[in-house]
């Protein structure tokens, strides 16, 4: 669908509509969507999604994906291949088995990570200042905790050791 | 701090007065201000003398009086404040008072046609009165929050440019999309 020069709101500067359009949450977008071509294109645009974080209105969700345990959200499966494309990650969600997979809730659609420094079973998982803490789960006494930046770009995202944990675990 | 007057001059010519206390809650008029390029008046070529009024108005409430304004941010609740050993329960409740007669004044403040809305949103975008900017862009957001998109379109005289086919189409579509937006 050609994306339209109409403004978003008539009378109103685009960079101020986006404002008020970014702080309705995302889950009216159906009915945003729906308004006009321009709108419809709007949702979609690396605009509206830099303007939902500078506005704070964005959440972040890990969501473990494991053997044993399967949470209970209707991403698509796990991808098979790596699809590249522009990543505006406002969700992500991590798998437990190297690689790490990357879910963009942008564009409803997973992106493969880097590997994870060592394989784990039934390991724990949380996120702090944004990064993701993995714990546990590996026979290994170094590597016991690994951290990932998910908001790094795909290529220089690196998962790193930390090394305070079995000190603080036992 | 002073209370050196400053005059603005509006888009069409016309010169008001303010205290430099309140311009102060303009970032805009505050680096002005700071940087010593204050030459009589300030011209303000992209507000107009409808809104600049209601700007000073807004101005005059809140400068020097970032406290309160962010607790109604906060939902009337400051985050940051710690309950210190001679913690005042009096002063807490003035506070409170305080706070529900600013955010009475805002209602009253707000009460104004779109045109309006739509012109204090520019200059407050304009001026960096980022308290001004908060308050009419959530105004405009409660107007698409939770409405369909007639009425979307009818609160913002917006003309649908979807055929009847891509507007069903479009719903197909959307509904692929449905699940994910459903933990944001």
């Amino acid at each position: 669908m050609a994306a339209t020069d109409e403004l978003l709101i008539p009378n109103l500067r685009d960079d101020i509509a986006l404002q008020c359009i970014a702080r309705v949450p995302s889950c009216y977008r159906i009915h945003l969507s729906l308004v006009s071509k321009s709108w419809y294109s709007t949702l979609r645009s690396p605009p509206f999604f830099s303007t939902r974080d500078r506005l704070n209105c964005t959440h972040h969700l890990l969501n473990l994906n494991m053997p044993y345990y399967n949470a209970n959200l209707d991403t698509p499966p796990l991808p098979s291949s790596a699809p590249k494309s522009m990543s505006s990650a406002v969700t992500s969600t991590l798998s437990f088995l190297p690689p790490v997979c990357i879910f963009d809730s942008c564009f409803n659609k997973w992106e493969i990570g880097p590997n994870m420094l060592v394989e784990r079973k039934y390991a724990s998982a949380g996120v702090m200042n944004g990064k993701i803490y993995v714990m546990g789960g590996s026979a290994r006494s170094d590597n016991w905790v690994e951290v990932l930046d998910p908001r790094l770009d795909l290529g220089s995202m690196f998962p790193v050791p930390l090394n305070f944990g079995a000190k603080i675990f036992g | 701090m002073s209370s050196t007057k400053i005059f603005l001059k509006s888009s069409d010519d016309k010169t008001f007065e303010i205290d430099e206390t309140a311009a102060r809650a303009s970032e805009t008029l505050k680096n002005i201000i700071d940087g010593g390029c204050l030459d009589g008046v300030i011209p303000l070529p992209n507000v107009s003398s409808n809104i600049l009024p209601k700007v000073i108005e807004y101005c005059k409430k809140h400068g020097g009086d970032n406290g309160s304004s962010k607790k109604i941010a906060n939902g009337g609740v400051d985050k940051d404040k710690e309950i210190l050993p001679d913690y005042d329960e009096e002063e807490d409740k003035r506070e409170k008072v305080r706070v529900d007669e600013l955010k009475k004044w805002e209602e009253e403040y707000m009460d104004f046609d779109q045109q309006v809305l739509y012109d204090l949103m520019l200059a407050a975008n304009y001026l960096h009165i980022k308290g001004l900017l908060d308050l009419t862009v959530e105004k405009a957001a409660s107007m698409i929050r939770g409405r369909t998109p007639d009425q979307i379109r009818e609160n913002f005289n917006i003309n649908s440019d979807f055929t009847p086919e891509e507007e069903e189409e479009m719903i197909l579509i959307e509904d692929e999309w449905d699940d994910e937006w459903a933990f944001d």
